[in-house]
């Protein structure tokens, strides 16, 4: 099945979009980098809470030295709202737990609208 | 292809993906005031004009919060105040989305973080702090249950207002935050005193002033993980103190602070009397049987234990009664009733845990609290 998210004008770069889907299961589009579009079920594996209603965000690291923040990835990474917990937009897996993955989402770009294979 | 939804805040309560969970007491609810003002009807003068005149903004903590809403679900900002201060996204989110029979209300606004100075401004502020929770929270819903709050710093003025407001049908508890102080002074007798004699619990909820043996830590995650330390601390004192021999009709609960920890201190509180209790004579039983009887540990955070560890934790502690459940909404960290303990749970230990010795700590009836009858049917 196949559902049409929004227009691409409707989501623009670094910004995210939750659409209900069978049965009122939300998925998160997430357009990140600029072009690329993502789409994550919108329920966290944790406990529940509700991602789109989260943080899109940088992934955030260190070359090791404590004090020490390097940023990238802007707005590749999904922060739950809850206990935020990190989600990697383009694989569905927790950044601190191997065993929590969210369900990824084939998108698309057709006649203007971004598109999710459900 | 299907056309766009709009896709209000969902999630797995409110998606209806599963049973909205087992019936809960949720022992751990944090409403807030929308702000410092609205604490002004409830002043004497002078603390009034002060409040109103913006003399001060009230607490806030000395470090920057990471989670995604700050020390908040991210979800749980109403339109307008803080989180926790919205009666009807509470309903929604918490109440009416888990089958929560009662909440027990714990605020944040704990007077005790004034610290020494101004004794009669922290007294004025939980005064009218508890007259607001009075007039605003407790007559709005049937099933919450409210925390009487006091200044500890000033430990007469702290039982005058026990006196005051302790009556309150509703009220269950004397809440007292934790920062550095150790409870069991003596200098604090007085809150013990009339705790007892109003028929009220002792409750201890960490605040932002809270610290570790070493310090706060130099992160917020690392004093996050230190929280529990200050519990532990507390129960310490209180049973070395004597304050469980001497107010024998107290029971006490410690909210915020987990509880896996729990085997640990029994085991090591009941080492140190066998060998060191002469130090200690008023202590006349051993540590780990005032636990048992009369000491309660909130859930939260839960920590993801597997059903066996679960399990494991609770034949270690030696009794099913000692857990009661809370989510801890608003906050960040919230369990939720229908995901934060582990599934298969046995049917009666669930139901303990849950419900059952929430309503037995707080001498709910059977059939559920007494002010919840109409709310909760």
């Amino acid at each position: 099945m196949s559902v049409v998210a929004c227009s691409v004008e409707e989501l623009p770069p670094w910004h995210m979009r939750t659409v209900l889907v069978r049965d009122g299961v939300p998925v998160v589009v997430a357009h990140a980098p600029e072009g690329t579009y993502r789409a994550v079920r919108g329920i966290c594996a944790h406990q529940g809470g509700p991602l789109g209603e989260g943080v899109l965000s940088w992934l955030v690291s260190s070359a090791g030295e404590p004090g020490t923040y390097e940023l990238s990835r802007r707005a590749e990474i999904l922060r739950c709202p809850w206990h935020s917990y990190e989600y990697d937009v383009a694989t569905g897996r927790c950044l601190t737990d191997p065993k929590l993955r969210l369900r990824t989402y084939p998108v698309r770009v057709e006649g203007g609208d971004i598109v999710i294979d459900i | 292809m299907t056309g766009p939804t709009a896709a209000p805040a969902a999630n797995e309560a409110s998606a209806g993906a599963r049973k909205p969970g087992p019936p809960v007491i949720d022992v751990d609810v944090h409403e807030a005031f929308s702000s410092i003002e609205a604490l002004a009807p409830y002043l004497e003068e002078p603390w009034r004009e002060l409040i109103l005149r913006g003399h001060w903004k009230g607490f806030t903590q000395p470090f920057v919060y990471w989670a995604s809403g700050g020390g908040n679900r991210a979800d749980a900002k109403p339109d307008s105040g803080p989180p926790g201060s919205d009666l009807e996204l509470m309903r929604r989110q918490l109440l009416d989305a888990y089958d929560v029979r009662a909440a027990i209300l714990t605020g944040y606004f704990y007077p005790v973080m004034m610290g020494d100075m101004q004794v009669e401004f922290a007294s004025a502020l939980a005064a009218a702090y508890n007259s607001y929770q009075i007039e605003e929270w407790l007559s709005a819903d049937p099933r919450f249950l409210g925390s009487v709050h006091v200044a500890p710093q000033d430990p007469q003025a702290a039982a005058r207002e026990i006196d005051r407001v302790g009556s309150h049908p509703q009220m269950t508890q004397v809440l007292l935050g934790i920062t550095t102080r150790a409870y069991g002074d003596p200098f604090y007798f007085p809150i013990f005193e009339a705790a007892q004699r109003n028929g009220l619990r002792i409750a201890t909820h960490h605040t932002v002033h809270v610290e570790g043996s070493l310090g706060m830590g130099r992160y917020y995650i690392e004093r996050h993980m230190l929280i529990p330390q200050g519990t532990m601390s507390q129960i310490i004192s209180l049973i070395c103190s004597g304050v469980f021999d001497r107010f024998p009709d107290l029971k006490f609960v410690c909210l915020e602070g987990g509880f896996t920890w729990l085997p640990h201190l029994m085991w090591r509180m009941d080492r140190e009397y066998k060998s060191l209790r002469q130090e200690v004579p008023w202590v006349t039983r051993l540590p780990s049987e005032h636990v048992r009887e009369r000491l309660r540990l909130a859930t939260q955070p839960a920590e993801d234990l597997s059903r066996d560890e679960l399990l494991k934790v609770v034949d270690l502690i030696g009794s099913e009664d000692v857990l009661m459940f809370a989510t801890d909404y608003p906050h960040f960290d919230f369990d939720s009733p229908l995901r934060s303990l582990p599934p298969r749970l046995p049917d009666s230990l669930e139901r303990k845990i849950f419900y059952e010795n929430a309503r037995a700590f707080y001498g709910l009836p059977e059939n559920g609290p007494k002010t919840a009858a109409a709310g909760a049917a």
